[in-house]
């Protein structure tokens, strides 16, 4: 049987960072080409700058695409590493250390913040980097505090976020107690919060991945997570505690991004509640083992099937396909899901229409074709595209409904790809209609 | 083990029980329900793999049922579930020994857990999961309180195993166990080393099988999972309000308030294991049905078995009290006089909850729709009937059905249910064509049951001949081709 100390004490920094590498690769070789997540291109197309984009910017020589994938990648791998050598520095020893690490790499949490392209993949990369340099040598401390500070150009979180664990940091144990104190009350208000503000209600289930969450955490995580606090509960003046506590208020305040922040600092629980329950005298040998067995089959599963939906995350390569020959159309405003807007710039070539005087919806469920035709006509819309996720559920789930009964009509509307469910219809302009009237 | 009166006396009660619900089960039709497992169980007997693309199940009481139906198929599946429902009796007797230490008191309590109102209406036609469920819960509880012997691990253990794979109803314990850990630490019950590790791997073992088979409804759905998707019509019929009055006539007034009263006597009194598991698994029980969280009928029949269970400790406290007073030497008497009034208090409810329970059952001549169209409709035809006949359509006709009682997996259960709602209510010709056009519908079938359901006494706009022909029709039940397409 495999001595599972040893293997652990084996992984080092390199080993690690080999073993994010190929985690957050799979998906890749699975033969995906696209980004993961309309969030990824809607981080292409956004107004607010951050740091971020500036590097995008200075890699012009590659596909944007590729750049992308590439520097989250880096910035996974980087950040693992980061990681396991600020929890060294700490004085945990190397099995811990190695352990926590893999916790978090296979965490749920962890792939889509280093697969969906948003600024946090950086933003984790900068904020570990400031904490390993400030504690790893008064010569780089200031550097790392200077690092730290550069977080504000990303979000007023990240500057909190980090302004706080300096705080901690110079706090004597006395105030560490007040402070402890002061997060848990404020965690409980976040918490109260969160129960009583119906946008904010769905927090909690979208922190699951088991139950449907993307930045998540799976069941046995969490079970996990739950027991190593009560484990460690009396070394609750490391930092890891008020990290904790902090990053589980902001998240009932801001919502399942700060998961990003939180994977690191859960993992730690986690692996320390994996560790005690290893460590527990158990009397019986056999059920000691089916159960370290669960709950390693319940971690990987978590990660399995969180993968599995990472590779369906749209667009699907046929929506792509279907996008790129909307690019070799002539120029025109494409009506479409608003999910869609981003991909339609990308690999469309196309204006999406954002704004409109009647909601969006109406105009989808309309079956009024004059009202309808009116609509396209003064908005300018000259194409529109329908994709998978547009025929099963928003904002259609039956076959006939709304505007899809419309199309129909040869008269106004010319199918120009078909590859069911991906559509693309072609709006007949105005004066083309009058002619084949005439 | 040594054979014992009171051994001879249960299994003169399990075969009583046995003959009991065949002389009903036998000449009655399976209820409307019964038709999605009879459904299950001729696919099993076709590929031996359950198919959990369209519905979600835990397969070991159709494997059962499957293999012992190629004997013979209708009567099989009216013997072998009151067969092995009836073998709840005996964990019934051995955890009430357990508690209660009297043998008489365990008989009234073994009688009482098997001829329970809800649990017979439950399990006589249904071929509902529950017939294998409740003997297996039995066990497993009865192994659990039995823990405190090392020896009862394993058989706990494979009766975890067996009763999750039986019925995902089996994730109750979880909660129950942990109501267990908390009680026990509040009133500092002493937890062996190897009971809290096989609680700990059983609180696991539900997660991670309930996880991995339910994966992609929990992803759907969520938590929202525990409404099984039901449409908002038909969620306050399943998951109705707790009803005391209705709960009181479904298990029988005195093991409800004899449980009760142990419950009220015992906890954070005496310490004893027995009381405090089976105390945790009632306030669960209570606290699922309050919040709705748990199918009426499925969580009355659970905590039915909870407070019966419990009050045998109460009867035996009867018994030992009258052996103290002047009654003592009319203590048989009064023991008998004790044992008809629980038995007549919960038998006669059961008799007329299983006279009554007609209703869930099909008549013959709407069997005899389902299977006109099975003889007489083209194989992909697609029919649509009231969802509780859905399954009809599948079992009976082998036709695909747009409803049934299964909405796990479907994507807009409300709109799904109104839509049909409205095929069946509207007057409009143009509407219900466009619905049944959408759901591609060949025929509609019209049955007393829909009729009585849907609150019509015909669809109302059958008048037009060009768009719906009556291709079959007998009494009030009746079938509709659907001709017109948009």
């Amino acid at each position: 049987m495999i001595d599972l100390k040893k293997s652990l004490e084996k992984l080092d920094e390199r080993y690690l960072g080999l073993i994010s590498f190929i985690v957050l690769f799979i998906p890749l070789i699975a033969g995906r080409i696209s980004l993961f997540g309309f969030e990824s291109y809607r981080f292409i197309y956004s107004n607010q700058k951050t740091p971020f984009h500036f590097v995008v910017e200075t890699l012009t020589f590659l596909p944007i695409e590729l750049a992308l994938s590439l520097l989250v990648l880096f910035f996974g791998v980087g950040s693992i590493v980061l990681f396991y050598k600020i929890l060294l520095k700490l004085k945990y020893t190397k099995v811990e250390a190695a352990l926590i690490c893999l916790i978090t790499i296979f965490t749920p949490a962890f792939i889509y913040t280093f697969k969906v392209i948003t600024f946090h993949a950086m933003a984790v990369f900068i904020t570990l980097l400031s904490i390993y340099l400030t504690i790893s040598s008064k010569r780089t401390r200031y550097v790392g505090m200077l690092v730290g500070l550069s977080l504000i150009l990303f979000s007023i979180f990240n500057f909190i976020f980090i302004l706080s664990i300096y705080i901690y940091f110079a706090l004597k144990n006395k105030n560490q107690i007040v402070l402890n104190s002061a997060l848990l009350l404020f965690l409980l208000l976040t918490f109260i919060l969160s129960l009583i503000n119906p946008i904010k209600q769905g927090i909690l289930i979208n922190s699951i991945s088991d139950l449907g969450g993307f930045i998540g955490f799976g069941l046995f995580n969490i079970i996990l997570f739950a027991f190593g606090m009560a484990v460690m509960w009396k070394k609750k003046f490391l930092i890891f505690f008020p990290i904790t506590i902090l990053l589980l208020a902001l998240l009932f305040l801001l919502g399942p991004y700060v998961n990003s922040y939180l994977v690191f600092a859960f993992s730690y629980f986690v692996a320390f509640g994996l560790i005690a329950i290893m460590k527990l005298r158990w009397s019986m040998e056999f059920v000691k083992n089916i159960t370290l067995l669960l709950i390693i089959c319940g971690l990987l599963f978590s990660y399995v099937s969180f993968s599995g939906r990472l590779i369906d995350m749209p667009p699907s390569a046929d929506s792509v396909e279907a996008l790129h020959y909307l690019s070799t159309l002539e120029p025109g405003v494409v009506l479409s899901s608003p999910n869609n807007n981003e991909i339609i710039l990308f690999y469309g070539d196309k204006l999406p229409l954002v704004y409109s005087s009647i909601p969006l919806d109406d105009i989808f469920q309309s079956r009024n074709f004059f009202r309808t035709r009116d609509f396209l006509y003064s908005h300018n819309v000259s194409y529109i595209y329908i994709d998978k996720l547009m025929r099963s559920g928003n904002p259609w789930s039956r076959e006939r409904q709304g505007l899809l009964f419309l199309l129909r009509n040869n008269e106004t509307f010319e199918k120009e790809y078909d590859n069911y469910p991906y559509e693309i219809w072609r709006v007949k302009s105005s004066e083309a209609l009058n002619n084949s009237v005439g | 083990m040594k054979i014992e009166k009171v051994h001879y006396f249960l299994l003169l009660i399990y075969i009583s029980s046995v003959i009991l619900r065949l002389f009903y089960a036998v000449p009655h039709n399976f209820t409307h329900e019964a038709y999605f497992h009879i459904n299950q169980i001729i696919n099993l007997q076709s590929n031996w793999v359950p198919n959990f693309s369209n519905e979600v199940y835990m397969p070991l009481f159709h494997y059962v049922l499957a293999i012992f139906s190629l004997i013979q198929f209708e009567f099989m599946l009216k013997l072998i579930p009151n067969f092995i429902a009836s073998l709840i009796i005996f964990p019934a007797y051995l955890i009430s020994y357990e508690i209660s230490g009297s043998r008489k008191a365990s008989i009234v309590s073994a009688i009482l857990t098997t001829f329970m109102p809800i649990y017979l209406i439950s399990t006589i036609n249904t071929l509902s999961p529950l017939a294998l469920f409740m003997p297996l819960l039995g066990y497993t509880l009865y192994y659990f309180i039995k823990l405190k012997n090392s020896k009862y691990v394993s058989y706990f253990v494979v009766s975890i195993i067996l009763l999750l794979l039986s019925n995902s109803a089996a994730i109750i314990l979880v909660p129950v166990l942990l109501t267990y850990l908390i009680l026990s630490r509040v009133d500092k019950l002493p937890i062996q080393r190897f009971e809290l590790e096989t609680i700990i791997f059983s609180l696991l073992f539900l997660i991670w099988a309930i996880l991995l088979l339910y994966r992609n409804p929990l992803i759907l759905q969520g938590l929202l999972l525990i409404w099984q998707n039901n449409p908002t019509a038909i969620l306050s019929e399943r998951f109705a309000n707790f009803d005391v009055i209705f709960a009181i006539y479904s298990i029988g007034i005195i093991p409800f308030f004899a449980g009760l009263f142990v419950i009220y006597e015992y906890v954070l009194r005496a310490k004893d294991r027995g009381i405090y598991f089976l105390t945790s698994f009632v306030i669960v029980l209570l606290l699922f049905l309050w919040l709705r969280m748990l199918e009426l009928n499925m969580g009355l029949i659970f905590l039915g078995l909870g407070l019966i269970l419990l009050s045998s400790k109460s009867y035996s406290l009867i018994f030992k009290y009258i052996s103290t007073t002047k009654f003592a030497k009319y203590r048989n008497h009064l023991i008998i006089v004790l044992i008809v009034l629980v038995s007549t208090t919960s038998l006669i409810p059961a008799y007329f909850g299983v006279v009554n329970s007609q209703k869930l059952e099909p008549t013959q001549n709407e069997l005899d729709v389902f299977n006109w169209i099975s003889n007489n409709t083209d194989q992909d035809s697609i029919v649509l009937s009231s969802y509780k006949e859905g399954y009809l359509v599948t079992a009976v006709s082998q036709r695909q059905n747009v409803i049934d009682s299964d909405f796990l997996l479907v994507q807009d259960s409300d709109r799904l249910y109104e839509d049909v709602y409205t095929i069946y209510t509207t007057t409009s010709s143009t509407e219900a064509v466009r619905l049944l056009d959408y759901y591609s519908v060949d025929y509609i079938v019209v049955t007393n049951y829909a009729r009585d359901y849907f609150g019509i006494t015909d669809l109302a706009y059958v008048g037009d001949r060009k768009c719906y022909s009556l291709v079959y029709s007998k009494g009030r039940d009746a079938v509709y081709e659907s001709l017109c397409r948009i």
